[in-house]
């Protein structure tokens, strides 16, 4: 009857870690963010950031020294100088040693999670959580001021030094004043939008997860135009010479007329993409969902394609001529190419 | 195949309800519910059943069989089969309608998981899982997750001024509701029938509100809002066919002789 009893007991642990592990709680779910510097590529790839040596893909140093499942990384780190800003899925927003990864300062008020990275203007930093909050903090992380949305925060906001601009899952984009935190005005986006807004020339440009594309004017909020493309967008445009570059979820690569919002080209992928393009002398580079990397010229046609074993769904990252994708659901979960798409170096399981 | 047939039904009836009621946590309440009563035939063929047997364990000829076969397991279930078609009672009526159940159970937990899109691959999932032409990204999203003090994608915990930890309140209700609601399932053992099986079914009942405690502290609050609705309506759909053993669980009260 003991062995039984024993039996039973140890059946149900079993019984309870898979459950935990099936319901994926407070885990994952998302996609790796990868920063490019000279020296390092810091690389936030589930419960541990990684920075890498630039030129050979060894590891420098990883935060923290064991991760976990309860504390994990995917959103983009953020360089300040010698500074690392590192956010995490269980509240926090950390301040490392870009050099050594040795924690310098926390910062734990929020209560939801940091599902994209933090932006830094004028000497503060301005992160966005799932709280509902957009939290500004000092180079030290001192709370300065906190902005309470509608919804959840999911995207990085673009600011010009003097405004600060971010959509909420609350279907509204905001503009709030960069140094008290105070609105300036809110704008409905129709739909939830979680993609990073483009400020360049006054001109806000993003696009909603019901594939409506937007053009507001950064000072009133304004819409100047919008424009219907195949499928959800979930990552910032690139804007080049006029033109609007991005992907959707339906697997185009969008080019639009950045004056009017008129389509220019759409050029049809196998899979969604949902990470940002990155600019090359050449054209823009883009991953899907199919493990495929896309160099698109400026005037839509297709320059190479590399594939790969996974899903791409994080922006390709460029630094001079080294190009690094991070993929999903691959052994090679970060790859350095050359801006040729030929493969430099890997981080992951070495064979 | 899965996904189509189970999963994607699940998902959009769930943003409907969302929809209609304008919060999640109260279309998770009004989804179970609505789940529970649709499967309420089978609940209660297995009630009917479960009670047939337990008759049967109180019939004459069925503790005798026990006691004269007792050393023969071969000859016992010759004999068991046979006081079956006797009385009319088929002891697999009362696993199938579970079986039949359990894959819906097991789609309405996964369905309720990537309902609630915590993270940016979730939602990307559940976009495409939305029938386009019964729902628009629109108007199901962002879905109000905010149901009394808790966050119905994160674990529960309330939080009290002066305390400088949260109360998992809703992991708690779990373990007393699943307590209860396995012990007033459970009929009172008959007189002699301390057996290994009673022995088990004491031990399942201790260790399942533990588990299911478990599960409520440590996965997101709206699995726990299930399991305690699931708990409530099961009790009540046994009260319903008056199959409620409430001895078991008034404690305070003394049990009649040979009771344990």
């Amino acid at each position: 009857m003991k062995i039984r009893r024993i039996g039973l007991i140890l059946l149900f642990a079993l019984l309870a870690v898979t459950l935990t592990a099936c319901s994926r709680a407070g885990q994952s779910n998302s996609w790796s963010g990868v920063l490019v510097t000279e020296d390092y590529v810091y690389y936030a790839g589930g419960s541990q950031v990684t920075a890498l040596v630039a030129d050979s893909g060894n590891v420098a140093w990883q935060y923290p020294e064991k991760g976990s499942p309860q504390r994990l990384f995917y959103a983009e780190p953020v360089l300040i100088g010698e500074q690392l800003i590192v956010v995490d899925y269980a509240h926090q927003l950390t301040c490392l040693n870009a050099k050594t990864g040795a924690e310098t300062w926390k910062f734990t008020q929020a209560e939801g999670r940091y599902i994209d990275s933090p932006l830094v203007v004028n000497n503060m930093i301005l992160a966005p959580n799932t709280d509902y909050s957009l939290y500004a903090l000092d180079l030290s992380g001192n709370l300065v001021w906190e902005f309470k949305a509608g919804h959840a925060l999911w995207a990085r906001p673009a600011s010009d030094g003097t405004t600060v601009y971010f959509p909420s899952m609350d279907k509204y984009l905001y503009a709030l004043d960069a140094a008290t935190g105070a609105l300036k005005w809110k704008v409905a986006l129709d739909t939830t939008t979680i993609s990073r807004p483009l400020l360049e020339n006054g001109v806000l440009y993003l696009g909603n997860l019901d594939g409506t594309f937007f053009a507001f004017n950064a000072e009133d909020g304004t819409r100047i135009w919008q424009q219907k493309v195949g499928g959800g967008v979930w990552s910032q445009p690139v804007l080049h010479e006029g033109k609007l570059y991005f992907g959707d979820q339906s697997g185009r690569i969008n080019i639009l007329n950045s004056e009017n919002g008129k389509s220019v080209q759409q050029i049809e992928t196998d899979a969604a993409i949902v990470g940002t393009g990155a600019l090359l002398d050449e054209g823009l580079v883009f991953g899907n969902e199919d493990g495929q990397v896309i160099l698109v010229g400026f005037n839509g046609e297709r320059l190479w394609t590399r594939s790969f074993d996974g899903s791409i769904y994080a922006s390709p990252e460029r630094l001079g001529n080294r190009l690094v994708i991070s993929l999903n659901k691959s052994e090679k979960p970060l790859i350095a190419l050359d801006t040729n798409g030929n493969e430099n170096w890997y981080y992951g399981k070495k064979k | 195949m899965w996904d189509t047939i189970i999963i994607e039904p699940f998902i959009n009836l769930l943003l409907w309800i969302s929809k209609l009621v304008g919060n999640f946590g109260l279309a998770l309440i009004l989804f179970t519910i609505l789940t529970r009563i649709v499967l309420y035939p089978l609940t209660a063929k297995q009630i009917k059943s479960s009670a047939a047997m337990q008759e049967l364990q109180k019939d004459k000829r069925y503790i005798e069989i026990q006691t004269k076969y007792k050393g023969d397991k071969e000859k016992l279930a010759q004999e068991q089969m046979k006081l079956y078609q006797e009385m009319k009672i088929n002891p697999m009526a009362s696993c199938l309608p579970t079986l039949i159940q359990f894959p819906i159970i097991i789609g309405l937990y996964q369905a309720m998981i990537q309902t609630m899109a915590t993270g940016p691959l979730d939602l990307l999932n559940l976009t495409r899982h939305i029938y386009p032409k019964f729902l628009s990204i629109a108007e199901v999203l962002p879905l109000n997750s905010k149901f009394l003090w808790m966050d119905i994608g994160m674990p529960e915990r309330l939080h009290i001024p002066g305390l400088n930890f949260g109360i998992p309140v809703l992991a708690i209700v779990v373990v007393i509701s699943t307590y209860i609601s396995t012990k007033i399932m459970t009929p009172p053992q008959q007189p002699g029938a301390a057996d290994q099986g009673a022995m088990m079914s004491k031990m399942m009942n201790l260790y399942m509100p533990v588990l299911m405690g478990w599960l409520a502290w440590s996965l997101q609050s709206g699995l726990a809002l299930y399991f305690v609705v699931t708990n409530f309506v099961q009790i009540a759909q046994y009260a319903i066919s008056g199959k409620v053993h409430w001895d078991n669980v008034v404690f305070w009260k003394k049990k009649p002789e040979g009771k344990k």
